[in-house]
């Protein structure tokens, strides 16, 4: 067999595997090392593998993915989402469905210092949701409003698929950050504008809340300062070049610590808790990152990607079209796929064929950046959709007895939501470029 | 044993953390050297490096104990009882499987570059000083894949 069937037989082989159970970075280890013996021999692979765990894991940029889950860990038990939820209250609270849309606010606010989705939705779910609740909004639209919340957690940097894929594509993480800024603010405005609508048609699900002084509003944005400090420090010294991404993360991190240590959230198991937590989502994470390097060695051993790149290309069908298929096969994986796995495997297919079509002509950095951000949103949604829709089971296993059914019915219109943004996002990529042409480099 | 294999995953975690902070540590001296004595730490770049693989791997035995390696279960979910015993214990056995091969891989690697005396560029650090705790975490990760196989087996028997 050639290498490029030998890549299509394990590429099946690995699906597969993933089917039945097997750990998905163990998965993609393994089927990248039968491919890499079938093609080119035992010793070659068994050489590789003195060097391959080690050179994956020391790799300078991805310094940063730990850090950024320790501080995640530091935010959640640092007490400050109760402080954002106050804040997107007196903000927004005196709107129609205004306390949901103080806590989309909170949860926009706790993304900016956290790059984990779950994390988020656990976070404010638990905050947010006895408030709600108590304020006579339905269960199931509450915890609609925090499942889609907390999708904020990666759309708004810092954002740890973003991390990733800027490594795989080898951009420059900060930039990359940058745009990501306005689509993820678009996402939280967008989930506002749910919330109003829902509240207009449906007064049962989202009643009205009560006007905050204005003293009250300014006391409770005072509170916040180290949010408003450390999402300036860490954006803004990776982007301006002052820190490198790893030096502003280890900022971020020991300034969330220190918070979190004054707010006597780190007594007791308290610190333990947050090592332990960072410690299983970095293990995830690295599992993952050393089985896709071990199958990507493989597959640029075969030439598979390069080959689909080149056969995309020869069939001159219109790119929009490959890029809605690339979009479909994501929305697809999405339902039974964690979004990270996703990305690592398939960024090194779609991401050549991406490369070699011409999108609205833009240049090839500004195309893999605009890429970037669109697979974040995409994957982003598999988050909230049945039947894994990890934030909406963390949420549901929040709440009092409401089916995930019914929880999964109030996400449709945020799902919605997301998808005319993920449209405006492929036909204007501005939306996410222009704020890196007018703060040039 | 099992108790023994906690502990150990969960020391392993903690050393993770603490070289984690470590490294924050380390990297906001160069910063504050940088700017104010215009002078960043000499190596700053090779120490994360160093410590990032070293954290990163102490992370994975802990995070197999605690049952955060992820598996696509949506399409086995309705099976039966005894079929997904069967899945997960093969699932179990690759685990241990392939982290064996990675430790004795990187124990070779290891031995390599003590024997050819390699070091870092610019602290001159002895380079398999970066292998030997992923060498470690490598040997625990597959431990704990074996026991978790043999709680999974005897604890269906019973």
């Amino acid at each position: 067999m050639s290498g490029i069937q030998w890549g299509l037989v394990m590429l099946v082989a690995l699906l597969v595997a993933l089917g039945l159970r097997v750990h998905i970075g163990i998965a993609m280890l393994i089927a990248g090392s039968v491919g890499y013996v079938s093609v080119a021999g035992l010793d070659p692979l068994l050489n590789y593998f003195k060097s391959a765990a080690y050179a994956r894991y020391s790799v300078y940029d991805l310094s940063v993915v730990p850090l950024f889950l320790l501080m995640g860990q530091f935010a959640t038990y640092g007490g400050l989402s109760r402080a954002l939820f106050r804040v997107g209250n007196a903000l927004v609270g005196h709107f129609r469905g205004g306390m949901a849309m103080g806590a989309i606010t909170a949860c926009a606010g706790f993304g900016s210092i956290c790059g984990s989705s779950l994390a988020t939705a656990a976070t404010m779910g638990q905050v947010a949701l006895p408030e709600l609740r108590a304020h006579h909004y339905s269960e199931r639209f509450a915890a609609a409003v925090l499942s889609a919340g907390g999708t904020l957690g990666i759309l708004i940097p810092p954002s740890i698929p973003l991390v990733v894929y800027a490594i795989m594509t080898e951009q420059n993480v900060g930039r990359m950050f940058l745009a990501a800024l306005v689509p993820g603010i678009l996402a939280a405005l967008g989930y506002v504008l749910v919330i109003s609508l829902v509240a207009r048609l449906s007064p049962r699900d989202a009643p009205a809340g009560e006007s905050v002084p204005w003293a009250q509003r300014i006391r409770a944005l005072i509170e916040i300062w180290p949010v408003l400090l450390i999402f300036v420090v860490v954006i803004g010294g990776i982007y301006s070049g002052i820190f490198t991404p790893t030096e502003a993360a280890s900022i971020g991190t020991l300034a969330t610590g220190f918070v979190a240590w004054r707010s006597g959230g780190l007594k007791g198991q308290g610190l333990l808790t947050c090592i332990y937590g960072a410690a299983t989502a970095t293990g995830m994470i690295f599992l993952i990152l050393l089985g896709a390097d071990i199958l990507n060695v493989f597959f640029a051993l075969t030439g598979l990607n390069r080959e689909l790149a080149q056969w995309v290309v020869s069939l001159g069908v219109e790119p929009l079209a490959v890029l809605f298929l690339i979009i479909v096969i994501y929305l697809v994986l999405g339902c039974f796929m964690d979004s990270l796995s996703m990305i690592l495997l398939t960024i090194p297919v779609f991401f050549p064929v991406i490369m070699s079509i011409d999108l609205w002509g833009l240049e090839p950095e500004a195309k893999a950046i605009w890429f970037g951000i669109l697979v974040l949103m995409v994957v982003e949604i598999g988050l909230i959709t049945p039947p894994v829709g990890m934030n909406v089971f963390i949420i549901s296993s929040m709440t009092r007895s409401v089916p995930m059914v019914e929880i999964f019915k109030s996400v449709i219109p945020f799902l919605a939501s997301d998808l005319l943004r993920i449209g405006l996002l492929v036909f204007v990529p501005s939306t996410a470029l222009f704020v890196l042409k007018v703060l040039p480099n | 044993m099992g108790r023994w294999i906690a502990r150990v995953c969960r020391a392993l975690a903690i050393a993770a953390g603490v070289i984690l902070v470590a490294m924050a540590l380390m990297s906001l001296a160069s910063i504050v050297g940088r700017t104010l004595f215009g002078k960043p730490i000499t190596g700053d770049y090779e120490l994360v490096q160093m410590m990032c693989a070293a954290a990163v791997s102490l992370t994975l035995p802990y995070a197999h104990w605690a049952g955060g390696h992820v598996i696509v279960d949506f399409l086995t979910a309705r099976a039966s009882p005894g079929l997904r015993l069967l899945l997960d214990s093969v699932a179990d056995m690759l685990m241990a499987f392939a982290g064996a091969v990675m430790c004795m891989r990187l124990a070779v690697g290891m031995m390599d570059l003590r024997r050819n005396m390699d070091s870092s560029m610019l602290l001159g650090l002895p380079t398999w000083w970066g292998y030997a705790p992923m060498v470690v975490s490598f040997g625990m990760l597959t431990l704990t894949a074996g026991y978790i196989l043999v709680a999974r087996i005897m604890g269906a028997n019973r």
